[in-house]
């Protein structure tokens, strides 16, 4: 299930290796910061979930039991901070009169390295946010991660026919609304 | 339950809005942010630490007080079986010593009805009401108890000393 590398650095890690955990943080980062990113739509919640994700990792490895691959366990984490911040950031919405995402659209400002790429971010966003939060889990682990069902089933903990009905909503949507 | 073959044809029929849904993906981040990713997570981890260990020491502390009080009630009632398991103890070297400890501890000056008792300055409050509460009760305690008139007037003779 895991491969040697990931093998080789949870043990590293285990073993009082302080500096494995320096590498996990730098084969991993990306893949957690552009995961909550979508799924946040925002830089500011994507770093805040990323933080908080490679301290789950540094307190809990202890506890990962090989069963699945690393990867997978770590997308749990990811997955479950992203929604975390999410519902978060509803709370927000309901109890705050300032704008939150004006500030969260500022603090992208300076992370992307082009204006361009700054504008097809948020374009991007503007797709996923018309998904419901169960369509839009799916069609980001499907398009961007390029998960299989089962994995997508191992980290939400949903059965493979409800994502495969959630992802073929989420087409039919992104088809209907088109992009500009 | 979604048919497979309708999935996959919606899924061709998706197809350039998806790929077109990909290109917006491919952007690049700063190498700056990924570079301050490992520091930043250390110190946050050490401020998370640091704010454990306060949060545990007040924790320690509460209970510690909260545990103070919740033996108040039960140190008070230890106290005063203590003060008892005195006086009762006294009460029986009394009975037992007879006259010495009225000698060496409590002077009674009797006259018929009053009674006037002397005790030591370091005895508590509690033990001096016991013995003087014993006192006026008992009419005959200590000094007059199974006493011949000869002794009584001896034990008089030691109290005046």
């Amino acid at each position: 299930m895991v491969n040697d590398k990931d093998f080789d650095l949870i043990n590293r890690f285990r073993s009082g290796d302080e500096s494995a955990f320096n590498d996990i943080v730098r084969e991993y980062q990306k893949i957690i910061y552009w995961h909550a990113l979508r799924m946040t739509g925002n830089h500011m919640d994507a770093d805040e979930v990323t933080q908080q994700v490679l301290i789950v990792i540094y307190q809990k490895i202890s506890s990962f039991n090989f069963k699945s691959s690393f990867a997978t366990w770590i997308y749990s984490i990811v997955h479950t901070r992203s929604l975390n911040q999410i519902r978060k950031n509803k709370l927000k919405k309901i109890f705050s009169f300032d704008d939150i995402n004006e500030d969260k659209l500022l603090s992208s400002n300076n992370i992307f390295e082009s204006f361009e790429d700054k504008e097809k971010i948020e374009k991007l966003n503007k797709v996923l946010e018309t998904l419901p939060i169960k369509q839009k889990e799916v069609f980001i682990m499907r398009i961007f991660d390029q998960l299989t069902y089962e994995e997508i089933s191992k980290i939400t903990g949903k059965s493979v026919g409800g994502l495969k009905a959630n992802y073929f909503h989420a087409l039919k949507k992104i088809m209907e609304a088109g992009i500009d | 339950m979604i048919n497979d073959n309708e999935l996959n044809k919606t899924e061709l029929e998706a197809a350039p809005i998806l790929d077109k849904i990909k290109s917006l993906n491919e952007v690049k981040i700063k190498d700056a942010y990924f570079n301050n990713m490992i520091p930043l997570v250390h110190i946050r981890m050490s401020k998370k630490k640091s704010r454990l260990k306060i949060f545990s020491a007040a924790a320690y502390a509460l209970s510690f007080i909260v545990t103070i009080f919740a033996m108040l009630p039960l140190l008070s009632s230890l106290d005063n079986k203590e003060q008892n398991s005195i006086a009762e103890s006294m009460n029986e070297t009394v009975l037992s010593s007879g006259l010495n400890i009225v000698d060496e501890a409590i002077y009674v000056n009797r006259s018929d009805k009053n009674i006037e008792i002397d005790f030591p300055d370091d005895w508590e409050d509690a033990i001096k009401e016991y013995y003087a509460n014993e006192i006026n009760q008992s009419p005959s305690y200590f000094v007059y108890q199974d006493l011949s008139s000869e002794e009584i007037e001896a034990v008089y003779k030691r109290l005046e000393k």
